[in-house]
């Protein structure tokens, strides 16, 4: 026996409040609230998270717990033509924080601000409210998804039975509210079977299943390091179709997560950082430039046959080809602050020790070099002659200065 | 921590292994990062002394490979006179981070017992391996006699 109370939506412009207890079954809440709006009990229908709730349904059955929201709404009993009448469906689950039930997790903006249990909330996608019946639940995530998907009967006034789309979203279920959404992290899955971590061995629960053919697990804490890892190497991988993301450690094919949502979990801070190497990413890969002006790094898209390009953002004007400030027709060559006040004449060498930056501006070129595809100067602190650009992914031999070939392997691989 | 956590499971599961080839694993309590070990290959030329190793792991660990040196001199084409040794299975293009130490060792011995005189730190060796290999044998068999550490009695 446990007294709670819910929310009762009746006719979009009203709700109300009552006192039930979990043990009570659909009925008996009928009877309730038949003496609040005045109908009889039968001609009631009750509605939670798109489906009607039968008459016999106990409430703690179908998730019905303290603060729960569910829509009533009159209809003669012989109109009930709803194929759909239980919440069974795994996952639609709802209400008190159990991790056992929950299937469901998202990252929590708002008061939460971490991966908390999720739970699927449905709606009308024309008038925004619950009073709706699905035509079919769903089965998956592409289901509640994809918009369009599923179709629903929606009983509120503006809509009046017609089709509509349903439009599912999730809540955070460690703190109730009616307004905040959280996104889902399909990912994040509960560890029901005991599946040790597959970095650091460990069992817990929730985890993170990447989408391989072997569907490989990482505990939460490890995901975290992972992210971190790769994002300070820049070892993302920029995909059409899922964006900036990483894929299973394994080195399984099709393994990359396709929400980047995901990457919320590695805190706010890298969270940032992993969306600017994203768009970084993406500026490069679209055959775009970064702005190499310091503290600046504008991406900047530009047609392939520009050569001096003007930042948007700090004005700086430079050569795309060398990434030094422009210097006209004139061929590039590695130019350190080319100063154009000259009417001014200052002793050549005098002016060179003068330099605020030369001293690192002098140390980047003696110990780095330009990557030949894209000019990032590169450090090469040990092991072989074979160098990989970390931000245009060209494999070149430092020696030769371009492309690495058999030839740089078999003559100067190392040494 | 990952590292930790993954580590101490390692070194409990390769303490249980027992192995005959990798044996005295010795880790500093406040630092499970560095590992000390005994190679104690079982074939020709190497089979008459015994060789330490370090492992140093990465704070990343095992989002980043460890890394493997020779604490005792060794006449091998793969091994150079710093201890350095390349190792596929821990360069960083092939490193998995599903891949355990006890692999790495495993793949370590097996270089170890038999060398890859394509992929040569030690160009000299290699040419003495691939054009005269008794010779090559005679020369690791003395070598090691002379450099090698104490083979464990039991």
């Amino acid at each position: 026996m446990t007294n709670i109370v819910i929310n009762v939506k009746y006719n979009v412009s009203s709700s109300f409040t009552i006192e039930v207890d979990t043990d009570w079954n659909v009925w008996k809440v009928k009877r309730k609230i038949s003496k609040r709006i005045k109908l009889p009990p039968e001609e009631i229908q009750l509605i939670f998270t798109g489906c009607v709730l039968k008459n016999d349904a106990i409430l703690k059955d179908v998730s019905i717990y303290n603060c729960t929201v569910i829509h009533a709404f009159q209809q003669k009993p012989l109109d009930v033509t709803a194929k759909c009448t239980t919440v069974d469906s795994q996952g639609l689950k709802c209400g008190k924080v159990n991790k056992d039930v929950h299937h469901f997790f998202v990252y929590c903006k708002e008061q939460c601000q971490s991966l908390c249990p999720g739970k699927l909330r449905v709606k009308c996608g024309n008038c925004y409210e619950g009073h709706i019946v699905l035509q079919r639940e769903p089965e998956n995530f592409d289901d509640v998804m994809k918009s369009g998907t599923i179709q629903c009967e929606c009983k509120s006034e503006g809509c009046q039975g017609n089709l509509q789309t349903a439009q599912f979203y999730f809540k955070c279920a460690s703190h109730s509210s009616e307004f905040d959404t959280a996104p889902v992290l399909r990912h994040i899955r509960p560890n029901k079977k005991n599946i040790e971590c597959l970095t650091c061995s460990t069992v817990s629960s929730p985890l993170l299943v990447f989408p391989c053919d072997k569907s490989h697990v990482m505990c939460i804490e490890c995901f975290k390091s992972y992210g971190i890892v790769r994002l300070n190497d820049r070892m993302f991988i920029e995909d059409v179709n899922h964006g900036y993301s990483l894929p299973c450690p394994v080195g399984c094919e099709n393994s990359l997560l396709q929400d980047a949502h995901h990457f919320y979990l590695l805190g706010e801070e890298q969270y940032e950082r992993y969306k600017r190497f994203g768009t970084e990413e993406y500026v490069l890969q679209n055959n775009g430039v970064l702005c190499p002006f310091p503290g600046c790094g504008a991406g900047i898209l530009i047609e392939d046959s520009c050569k001096q390009v003007v930042c948007h953002n700090c004005r700086f004007e430079f050569c795309r080809q060398c990434l030094n400030s422009y210097h006209g027709s004139s061929e590039c060559r590695q130019q350190l602050l080319e100063d154009n006040t000259k009417d001014y004449k200052v002793d050549e060498e005098r002016e060179l020790r003068a330099r605020w930056d030369q001293e690192s501006l002098a140390t980047i070129e003696e110990i780095s070099k330009p990557c030949p595809g894209c000019c990032t100067k590169t450090e090469r602190d040990g092991g072989c002659m074979h160098m990989h650009c970390s931000r245009c992914q060209m494999d070149w031999c430092w020696l030769c200065d371009r492309e690495w070939n058999r030839e740089c392997q078999g003559n100067h691989w190392f040494g | 921590m990952a590292a930790t956590r993954r580590l101490q499971k390692e070194l409990g599961d390769l303490r249980k292994a027992d192995l005959k080839t990798f044996r005295n694993i010795i880790v500093d309590e406040s630092n499970i990062l560095k590992w000390e070990g005994l190679i104690v290959p079982d074939q020709v030329p190497f089979n008459k002394g015994a060789f330490k190793v370090e492992i140093n792991f990465p704070a990343e660990y095992p989002f980043k490979p460890p890394k493997v040196t020779f604490k005792t001199k060794i006449y091998h084409p793969n091994i150079d006179e710093k201890g350095q040794v390349c190792l596929p299975i821990i360069s960083p293009e092939h490193w998995k981070p599903a891949t355990k130490t006890d692999q790495v060792i495993q793949s370590l011995i097996a270089l170890v017992q038999e060398p890859e005189p394509g992929h040569p730190l030690r160009p000299d060796l290699a040419e003495e391996f691939t054009r005269d290999k008794k010779k090559f044998f005679k020369n690791a068999d003395e070598y090691t006699k002379k450099h090698s550490e104490k083979r464990p009695t039991d």
